[in-house]
């Protein structure tokens, strides 16, 4: 059941999850399966689970003067978002005019979304696992943290993520990539594959990958092939007939509140920020099976400002601001109780959530992480037929790993298939030019069009940023926003091993272009808010809308702030999940991880909820 | 489901039994341009929920196309659509009874009150007590239904006949399976035995024709349900496709002359190469239907492209104004290779 | 100058300027509503600008050569871009799309042969296939 800013005091449930993102959907879902009554307090709206609904966010995309990723998603006042046009110089106190308040020194570049759905209604949708070494780089390469568990522990549950968001991909090419990778352990399971085929490589894929056969980058000594693989990504595709999960082939699921769109892809081509026909998974399919369970309630419009703790640890209630208007002074309070509580608003508001509470825990909102994405350009000598399909296909994933890790961060490359749209604008920012700098017109101005956009080579490098504790959210009770909400304060700095990271990822750029002979054009102004200068070279990064870190996972409560199943040290009954859990970054986009890791911790709720584990707790 | 052990006098010979199925193949192509064309004229953004109703239609048709293409192919016979004259030209006339006892005339025309109750009679149903055990041999159906019956009457009957094995013979490669049409129109039913067959025919009746709730196995408002509710937008009997209320706004759209003709272009070169270029596109992909349903099943994903490059030319031509406030559409014509370039 | 011709020597200009055939213009669909939008917006600089060219002989014509005062090629730069974008520049930064539609009916995308990011989608896995026709047509 969906309601809109109700009051549920009077109800009793076995688990009160605040926010219905990708992390809280999956755990709802869960649980709703196993019979536990379960609420969602859901701070954004949620009327586009109706499918004519969704598609009137199409409209605020297409006429958006700028189409960033909340284009279709526009702001709240009641629960307001961070946006990335928020940030626009390398001044801080430039880029606090939004939601955020950016301490600096370096600007926190990216964005989410306040909606029932969450990020993941704009989010790009690739899905790679982890690597095993990701998850002990203290112990291997003396950097970042190590987590409090191992991979082999977590792989079923990314099999269970795979099937929960519906895969399309090739598991052979992630095995292949994983002898390149000098993975010993069992990355895939030796019988699995993916729910669907992986989706088909776009031209500029083939083309890469075949100028870049055989071709390698040696660093300190070491030879790293550059091979193509083809991305595993949450859009449906081609089921694959060898698929089962629980002995049952894989159907798609098409389009909430139409079953007849969305079971595959058709090359929309603006997954980010919103997928027309939902042939992209958003959570907003998990949240429709989850209200099927009929064990469900989700209260939208409901902002969770405060968690009540009695003096033994264990939280009573939560207390939430519903809304019905766009009026600051049109809400009620009213408090949501429940055996269990889970905290899914994503990193910044679990851990605002958990410092207005005065939850006792010095760790919470540090090791704030993303992955700074440095963008590359270049002009192929061929044309390319690229702006169509999906935002990316493949990716340059041979250089995750290796033993430069202990002095630099790791990188993905990331293969664009639609030109230079994130890094300049393009194709209009072609025609701009051609029309206002170089006078074109006519059939010639045709041809230049065409040409100078067919041409585009995107790469971008996805990079590796190790948990620090002075990067980190914080709040400060004075700075609230005219809704009387408040502000995060955003502390956030790359270090020198990113930086010499990005170095790295730059002088592979220029090696590829060069092997494709292209004509790299990557240039970097001084006005761009990512803006750094290292060894002499320019950089500019921007934001993956990658938050992590803020309730990192660890052994104790003195190394971090959830166990490994992210509940909060210290608290019996209180969870924290998703990408804050994560205590490394790697190279991985880190949805799927947060989603094995929510599938796990549903699992131990449920246990404990069953055999009321909850007051034995499990503390050191 | 196996009531019937009699011939229908329709149907007298496997052959025979053939060809009606590639009048069904015919009948289910006959209904995808007009309903496409309807769903071109309607101006952007204007009567989304009609749109989208009459889209989730053609999917379905076009799963039934395979599926009847599936049962051909079971029983060894050849289904055909490169040829001219299984190609439906508009006005189309389907071997059924309107309520008007005349034969059901299909044609091109702009969404309106009229098209919609046209699909309503393609897609009417028969009650189950009123299907005639046997249709006359010299007299139409009463409806596709009613037709769809009588192809089942007959593959029962040659099935106890001549046995399983004998009847179902054809060649099991030849069949698209749901690796190569997966849509949002359900899956394809691979046909190999009585009892794929009869699924397969179900399917069709089903998703298409179905007037109440009591029939199987689909979820959602059959076409029937969903044509219902464009002309009866507040009717208690309307079954609702979105869960709300719909609204029909029938002046928001386009006027177009039914039943336009390629050659009603050839003073206007511009608009008349458009056209061609929509033809030659809409044959190759018959063309590309034919040999993927004869034998070369993954030739599905490139006439799966082909299709939404049809609808973007399509849309184009309908923004191209004639005289009169009318407007250019596409025209559906088949061409002969041999006059494609 | 009478509407209805002014209108037509709008189309004859605009495609002359942007390079597209007239046919493509019209189906866009919304030559009419930008012929009014602009009329509406610049009508005299339009009136001077369609007189102008009236004159300047089609195979000649050029943003180059100063047939036209900085006024006028300023306003055809922003015809052209409004056709090729939807976009209405007030100056060569800033701008605003006219409607959704305009946005979806950019010519640009013809131009580059692909589609608007959101609409006219081209089938699964046409991004694998550059020349995808051609490929068929081989089989
Ligand atoms: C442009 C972009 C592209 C991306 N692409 C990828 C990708 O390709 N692959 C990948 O792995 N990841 C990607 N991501 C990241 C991904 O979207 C996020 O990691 C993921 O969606 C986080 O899910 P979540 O459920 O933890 O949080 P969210 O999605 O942020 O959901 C939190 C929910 O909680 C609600 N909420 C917040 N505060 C409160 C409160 N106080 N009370 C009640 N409810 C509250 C919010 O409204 C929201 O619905 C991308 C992100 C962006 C911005
Ligand atoms: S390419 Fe298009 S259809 Fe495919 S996921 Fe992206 S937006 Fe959706």
């Amino acid at each position: 059941m969906i309601n809109e800013c109700i009051d549920v005091s009077e109800k009793e449930f076995d688990v009160v999850i605040v926010g219905g993102g990708i992390a809280g959907s999956l755990i709802a879902k869960q649980l709703g399966i196993y019979g536990k009554k379960v609420l969602i307090l859901e701070a954004g709206e949620s009327k586009h689970m109706k499918y004519l609904d969704y598609q009137r966010n199409l409209d605020l995309y297409y006429s958006a003067s700028v189409k960033s990723p909340n284009s279709p998603f526009s702001s709240n006042s009641h629960a307001p978002q961070p946006d990335e046009l928020d940030v626009i110089s390398k001044i801080p106190y430039m880029n606090s005019k939004g939601y955020f308040i950016q301490m600096g020194p370096t600007p926190y570049r990216s964005d989410y979304t306040r909606h029932l759905g969450g990020a993941t209604l704009h989010w790009l949708g690739t899905c790679l696992r982890m690597i095993p070494d990701d998850f002990k780089t203290k112990t291997k390469f003396g950097v970042g943290l190590d987590w409090p568990l191992t991979y082999e522990e977590l792989r079923p549950y990314y099999e269970q993520a795979e099937y929960e968001i519906g895969i399309s991909g090739e598991v052979n090419d992630q095995r292949e990539l994983g002898q390149l990778l000098n993975i010993k352990e069992e990355w895939f399971g030796k019988e699995y594959v993916f729910p669907m085929h992986k989706i088909p490589e776009s031209n500029i894929d083939k083309y890469l990958s075949k100028q870049l056969e055989g071709k390698s980058i040696t660093f300190q000594g070491h030879q790293y092939s550059l091979k193509v693989t083809s991305t595993p990504q949450a859009r449906n595709g081609i089921p694959n007939m060898k698929y089962r999960y629980r002995g049952e082939p894989y159907k798609p699921v098409g389009a909430v509140g139409n079953d007849f769109q969305g079971k595959r892809c058709v090359g929309y081509s603006s997954c980010v920020p919103i997928c027309p026909i939902q042939a992209k998974y958003s959570a907003l399919k998990t949240l429709d099976s989850a209200l099927k369970s009929g064990n469900v309630t989700i209260v939208s419009k409901a902002v969770v400002t405060e968690i009540k703790v009695d003096g033994f640890g264990k939280v009573e209630k939560v207390v939430y601001k519903a809304y019905t208007s766009n009026n600051p002074n049109d809400f009620s309070l009213y408090t949501a109780v429940g055996k269990i509580f889970v905290l899914a608003a994503n990193p910044v508001e679990n851990s605002k959530l958990m410092l207005k509470s005065l939850i006792k825990n010095d760790l919470i909102g540090k090791y704030l992480m993303d992955h700074p994405f440095l963008l590359t350009w270049g002009l192929s000598p061929q044309l390319l037929g690229i702006f169509k399909g999906p935002g990316s296909t493949s990716g340059i994933e041979s250089l995750r790993n290796g033993k430069f890790r202990e002095h630099r961060s790791a990188f993905r490359i990331e293969i664009g298939n639609l030109g230079w749209l994130w890094s300049n604008g393009a194709p209009y920012s072609i025609i701009n030019s051609l029309v206002f700098e170089k006078n074109n017109s006519g059939k010639k101005l045709r041809e230049s069009t065409y040409d100078m956009n067919q041409r585009q080579i995107q790469l971008g490098f996805m990079l590796e940023q190790p948990a620090e504790a002075t990067n980190r959210i914080t709040i400060d009770r004075r700075e609230k926003d005219s809704f009387g909400n408040l502000r995060p304060i955003i502390n956030y700095k790359l270090s020198e091993y990113t930086i010499k990271g990005m170095e790295a990822a730059k002088q592979t750029a220029s090696t590829l272009y060069s092997y494709l002979g292209a004509k790299e054009c990557t240039s970097y102004t001084d006005d761009d808010p990512g803006f750094i200068q290292y060894n002499n070279n320019s950089y500019a990064f921007s934001g993956a809308g990658h938050f992590m870190g803020g309730h990192v996972m660890g052994t104790s409560i003195h190394n971090s702030v959830v166990d490994k199943y992210q509940k909060v040290w210290g608290y019996k009954n209180l969870f924290a999940v998703g990408c804050g859990s994560l205590p490394t970054t790697g190279t991985a986009n880190p949805t799927l991880t947060l989603a094995a890791l929510a599938l796990m911790s549903a699992k131990w709720i449920n246990n404990s909820l069953e055999k009321e584990k909850i007051t034995i707790g499990v503390d050191k | 489901m196996s009531k019937i052990v009699s011939l229908p006098p329709k149907i007298q010979s496997i052959d025979e039994l053939k060809n009606y199925l590639n009048l069904a193949l015919e009948i289910e192509l006959s209904t995808i341009p007009p309903y496409l064309v309807s769903m071109y004229t309607l101006e952007p953004d204007t009567n989304k929920e009609s749109l989208e109703i009459i889209r989730t239609v053609v999917v379905e048709e076009m799963l039934h196309m395979l599926l009847v293409a599936n049962i051909i192919n079971a029983i060894g016979g050849t289904p055909v659509l490169n040829n001219k004259e299984n190609i439906p030209k508009y006005p189309y006339e389907v071997p059924i009874k309107t309520k008007k006892n005349e034969l059901l005339k299909i044609n091109l025309q702009s969404f309106s009150r009229e098209a919609i109750e046209t699909f309503l009679e393609i897609e009417k149903n028969t009650p189950l007590d009123e299907i005639r055990e046997s249709v006359p041999r010299d007299e139409p159906f009463n409806s596709i239904a009613e037709f769809y019956s009588t192809i089942l009457d007959a593959l029962i009957y040659f099935n106890n006949h001549i046995g399983e094995g004998n009847f179902f013979c054809g060649d099991p490669t030849k069949q698209i399976h749901p690796e190569y049409y997966y849509n949002s129109g359900g899956t394809s039913i691979i046909v190999t035995d009585l009892e794929s067959a009869i699924n397969a025919i179900n399917l069709i009746i089903d998703q298409g024709h179905r007037e109440d709730e009591s029939s199987f196995c689909h979820e959602g408002p059959s076409h029937y349900q969903r044509f219902f509710e464009i002309l009866n937008t507040n009717s208690e009997d309307s079954k609702s496709f979105f869960g709300d209320r719909i609204t029909v706004k029938w002046d928001k759209v386009y006027k177009i002359y039914t039943n336009p003709k390629h050659i009603n272009y050839k003073n206007h070169e511009e608009l008349e190469k458009k056209s061609k270029e929509f033809n030659i596109l809409y044959s190759n992909l018959l063309d590309l239907i034919h040999i993927a349903i004869n034998g070369k099943p993954e030739v599905f994903n490139e006439c799966n492209i082909i299709m939404f490059s049809l609808r973007n030319k399509a849309t184009e031509l309908m923004k191209i104004p004639l005289e009169d406030n009318f407007r250019a559409a596409p025209t559906f014509e088949y061409i002969e290779e041999s006059n494609r370039k | 100058m009478s509407r209805v011709n002014t209108y037509d020597l709008f189309l004859k200009l605009s495609e002359t300027i942007t390079g597209f055939t007239r046919v493509d213009l019209l189906s866009t669909g919304l030559d009419v509503h930008y012929y009014e939008f602009i009329n509406a917006k610049e009508p005299k600089t339009l009136k001077e600008l369609l007189k102008k060219y009236y004159f300047v002989p089609c195979s000649d014509f050029s943003l180059d050569k100063s047939y036209f005062s900085e006024e006028l090629n300023f306003l055809i730069k922003q015809i052209i871009l409004l056709w090729y974008t939807g976009r209405w520049y007030i100056n060569s930064v800033n701008y605003y799309y006219l409607s959704s539609e305009s946005y979806k009916q950019g010519l640009i995308w013809k131009a580059i042969n692909a589609h608007p990011f959101g609409a006219n989608p081209t089938g699964y896995g046409s991004w694998g296939k550059s020349i995808y026709l051609e490929d068929i047509n081989d089989k």
